[in-house]
């Protein structure tokens, strides 16, 4: 049987944060082309940047930079959702630089 | 605590080329609205393609494709929770074509027709920033 995880693994502050196959492949990939499972991986394990999300009190949002081909100054932002200790990867996209109206929660 | 804008500003990184949609027609748009980030983006390119979003403001990104930075397309996030109250005409609409939305339709026509009006009303009332740097 296919396995629902495309990942288990551990942010910085050693909270767990998975991402669901079918997250990815209905969401992430149809939208955002180029993104792929192993870039959203690392910007989880090791991130620059770890920001609140000012639309949700259960959202944060990593940030690493030279994760997207093309353009090596911009960054890919993961939306992940905490619910019980554990994070869920909601989205991930590549932007220019952090929405500059986030608070910084955590800096490499 | 800190905020993004105390290290890297409010302006944009990456510089664009002026926003055109007077050739863009409904059937070139692919839209997607995802409900468990309140977000919806959509394509003047028929299909998604490589790009990078550009943070505007108010949770506006343009989507710019970064090689011939052109925007390719527009990402709108907390659409209904933010940017439909700011934008009561399009609000009265949006009910019946969210109505139509399936996991397996993303662009539908209903969809496109909505998003085609979204953007030509950006076009407008955000003049300042898509015609930005």
């Amino acid at each position: 049987m296919m396995n629902a995880l495309l990942f288990s693994v551990y942010d910085p502050q050693l909270r767990n944060v998975i991402l669901h196959r079918s997250r990815y492949n209905s969401h992430i990939q149809g939208r955002h082309l180029f993104i792929t499972v192993d870039a959203i991986r690392a910007t989880i394990e090791n991130p620059d940047f770890i920001a609140n999300d000012v639309n949700s009190d259960f959202v944060e949002n990593y940030y690493a930079q030279g994760m997207i081909e093309n353009d090596p100054d911009a960054f890919l932002k993961v939306c992940v959702l905490f619910k019980n200790e554990q994070g869920r990867v909601l989205t991930a996209f590549g932007v220019d630089r952090p929405k500059w109206s986030e608070e910084i929660l955590w800096q490499k | 605590m800190a905020k993004m804008s105390d290290l890297f500003g409010e302006e944009p990184r990456l510089k664009f080329n002026q926003l055109d949609l007077t050739r863009l027609s409904p059937e070139k748009i692919w839209a997607d609205y995802d409900v468990d980030t309140d977000s919806i983006v959509l394509y003047f390119t028929g299909q998604p393609v490589s790009a990078i979003s550009v943070y505007l403001r108010d949770d506006l990104y343009a989507m710019v494709d970064p090689k011939s930075k052109d925007v390719v397309g527009i990402h709108i996030e907390a659409l209904e929770r933010k940017f439909l109250t700011r934008h009561p005409l399009l609000k009265k609409s949006w009910p019946y074509v969210k109505q139509t939305l399936s996991e397996k339709l993303t662009s539908n026509s209903l969809l496109q027709l909505f998003s085609f009006g979204l953007a030509f009303l950006l076009q407008e009332n955000e003049r300042e920033l898509l015609l930005a740097a």
